[in-house]
């Protein structure tokens, strides 16, 4: 039996939008139930007097005067309900989840209130209003991109409940969840680094690395290159100097490919679209976001230079950059990253830089983007898969969708089994992919020359 | 393993049928998915539950008014009809339950002020949760201020009342005369005339 994933810790961050009360016609009519009493409670009193019952008559007198109070101070005016404004509760709720903030305001009493997400129901409450009041919204889900915080329905009701307003035109709030950042380790390195300054040594002679050699002087060396132990050992009678050269510094490109074309969650029965994957589990492609934006802070912390693309959509890429503000782009282009209808096949790979590593992040599940991730390979590029599929609850199935997942898992290990023949690194973005990210960094590491795969 | 209905057997056949929504996940015991921060509230099956008791209780009482006994499958109705509230609020069964109520205490000897004092505060409540209950489904919470609310005046309406049904306890043993049904009648018609012709800015709050 598997157990439901945890869900990756990601504060809600808000991109704003503009939420307008809808204009309605402030039209107030009789509540049906609630007249109808009245009025038996009027017929009470009037078969009381034509009976000469008193006891009869005053069985309603109390909701009578009540009822004729209630008809006099029937509301007027339109009763309208609106989101804040997004700037306005920008905070991430405390207990998870998005949170946003209902304005009701209008001449009635009580205001029935009934929320929903993507069209499945929510809370329904029936609540003091008097004018005007703002309640919390909070929606619990750890999906990140473009979504729906809530989708209210709000009926104005008069005092007793006697009359009640034309329900207000339902008011949606929508945002964009950009990706949160986890932590990583050290990062594998491209094959090759570029620049003459950055934050990994390279091969080539230069300034601000470690130690390459020692060399004669040469004209252009600087003087304060010179090793003068070397120099005396080596020369004493100085006829020759001797200089410390240096290995330059360089940084790393990094190209992220997210692979867009799934979007999947742990319970098989949802892949198929007829339903939703619940709001508490993360799909593989907000595994993908996460996992790219970590990665993306984790080079960009070090001075390295990263890109963005995407595999499903074909659209500009990000190019490669560096600095905090190229991490919020490559956020909020990973935010905006969905499905969007049929994918077109590659011919061939989308460009990337020469020397760069690529990081792929796909589910696996076709062969197209193992493709991709091999011609990558093929020319040279480091690649690194990194395996967003979730964990699959199968306890639920069917035998017969039990063999069928089962057949889509034997074929996929055997997908990347040949992906890792083909030099392709493989990560998988489930349990500790810091430590594996490491492990891969300094496989690297041990081998002649930063950065190089095996 | 059935042959006609595969391995899975019939309730997977018929879930199959019935399309993939009725394999969704249960929800039972989660909070919803989205959710509304309120002050303190009572589920509308309780307030249902407790307008359903207010109205049996209010038929009980009328059935037990002294004079001739209801036969059980009448008084099997009645609760019916006091129960009916409590399951469809929206509808006008709760006229239904006053005029059941009414009618029952006009075919029996007049009430002793007990049992009008109770059938007052009975027919009240019933007629105050129904309001609340009619703007009701079995899912909506009701914030504890709405029932909380115009609390005041209900009292006074309701101290107004029983005074009322002490007085007509008191008159209920001597012999109606015309000037009770005249005023009676005035009561009435001013009612009626309050009802249908509402002023834009009714005098009594002309100061406000």
């Amino acid at each position: 039996m598997s157990l439901p994933e945890a869900p990756p810790a990601r504060p809600p961050t808000w991109v704003r939008e503009e939420v307008r009360p809808a204009l309605q016609t402030g039209r107030w009519t009789p509540a049906l139930a609630v007249a109808c009493a009245s009025a038996a409670c009027l017929v009470l009193l009037l078969l009381g007097v034509l009976a000469g019952r008193a006891d009869v008559a005053v069985l309603g007198a109390a909701p009578l005067v009540l009822a004729v109070r209630a008809l006099a101070r029937r509301p007027a005016g339109a009763f309208q309900a609106w989101f804040e404004d997004a700037d306005a509760d920008a905070q991430p709720d405390p207990g998870g989840g998005l949170r946003a903030t209902l304005c009701l305001e209008g001449p009635g009493v009580w205001a029935n209130v009934a929320v929903r997400r993507q069209d499945r129901p929510g809370a329904d409450v029936l609540v003091r209003v008097r004018h005007a009041r703002t309640l919390p919204v909070v929606a619990r889900t750890v999906r990140t991109g473009p979504q729906e915080v809530a989708t209210a329905d709000v009926q104005g009701v008069g005092l007793d409940g006697a009359s009640v307003a034309d329900p207000a035109p339902p008011v949606t709030r929508r945002t964009v969840v950009l990706p949160s950042t986890a932590r990583l380790l050290d990062l594998p390195l491209p094959t090759r680094l570029r620049g003459l300054n950055g934050p990994h040594e390279s091969r080539r002679p230069g300034e601000g690395g470690g130690l390459r050699d020692v060399h004669p002087w040469a004209p252009g060396d600087r003087l304060r290159r010179i090793d003068w132990r070397v120099t005396a050992r080596r020369s004493p009678d100085l006829r020759e100097l001797y200089v410390r050269r240096e290995h330059a510094q360089a940084e790393a490109v990094v190209v992220l490919v997210v692979d867009s074309r799934d979007d999947v969650g742990p319970d098989p029965r949802t892949w198929r679209g007829a339903l939703a994957p619940r709001p508490q589990d993360a799909t593989s492609l907000d595994r993908a976001r996460q996992a790219a934006a970590s990665l993306a802070r984790g080079y960009l912390d070090g001075g390295d230079r990263v890109g963005l693309d995407d595999l499903g959509v074909r659209r500009r890429p990000v190019p490669p950059g560096g600095g905090r503000r190229q991490l919020d782009r490559i956020r909020l282009a990973l935010a905006l990253t969905a499905p969007e209808g049929e994918p077109a096949a590659w011919l061939r790979p989308p460009r990337v830089p020469s020397g760069a590593l690529v990081v792929m992040f796909s589910t696996f599940l076709d062969d197209e983007s193992a493709r991709v991730a091999t011609l990558w390979r093929t020319a040279g590029h480091r690649v690194v898969a990194v395996d967003v599929l979730p964990a699959l609850r199968t306890s639920a199935l069917y035998d017969r969708e039990r063999l069928a997942v089962r057949l889509m898992t034997l074929t996929r290990d055997d997908r990347m089994a040949e992906l890792v023949d083909q030099g392709v690194e493989l990560v998988t973005w489930r349990d500790q992919p810091a430590v594996a990210l490491r492990v891969l960094a300094r496989r690297a590491q041990r081998r002649p020359g930063a950065g190089v795969p095996g | 393993m059935s042959v006609r209905y595969g391995s899975e057997g019939l309730g997977a056949w018929v879930l199959d049928r019935l399309g993939p929504a009725a394999r969704a996940p249960r929800r039972r015991g989660e909070p919803p998915e989205v959710d509304v921060r309120t002050g303190p509230t009572v589920p509308a099956v309780t307030l249902r539950a407790a307008l359903a008791l207010a109205g049996v209780a209010a038929v009980v009482v009328a059935a037990t008014a002294p004079g001739r006994a209801v036969p059980g499958s009448v008084l099997g109705l009645m609760v019916l009809v006091a129960l009916a509230p409590a399951v469809v609020p929206r509808l006008p069964v709760t006229a239904l339950l006053v005029l059941v109520v009414g009618v029952r205490l006009l075919l029996a000897e007049p009430a002793p002020p007990l049992v009008l004092a109770a059938l007052v505060l009975l027919l009240h409540v019933v007629l105050r949760l129904a309001g609340v209950a009619a703007r009701t489904g079995w899912r909506t919470r009701v914030e504890v201020a709405v029932l909380r609310d115009d609390l005041p005046a209900a009292f006074v309406a309701q101290a107004g009342a029983q005074g009322l049904a002490l007085v007509a306890g008191l008159a209920s043993g001597a012999d109606a005369g015309t000037g009770w049904r005249l005023t009676g009648f005035v009561v009435v018609l001013g009612l009626v005339a309050l009802a249908l012709a509402r002023p834009v800015r009714p005098w009594w709050r002309s100061g406000e």
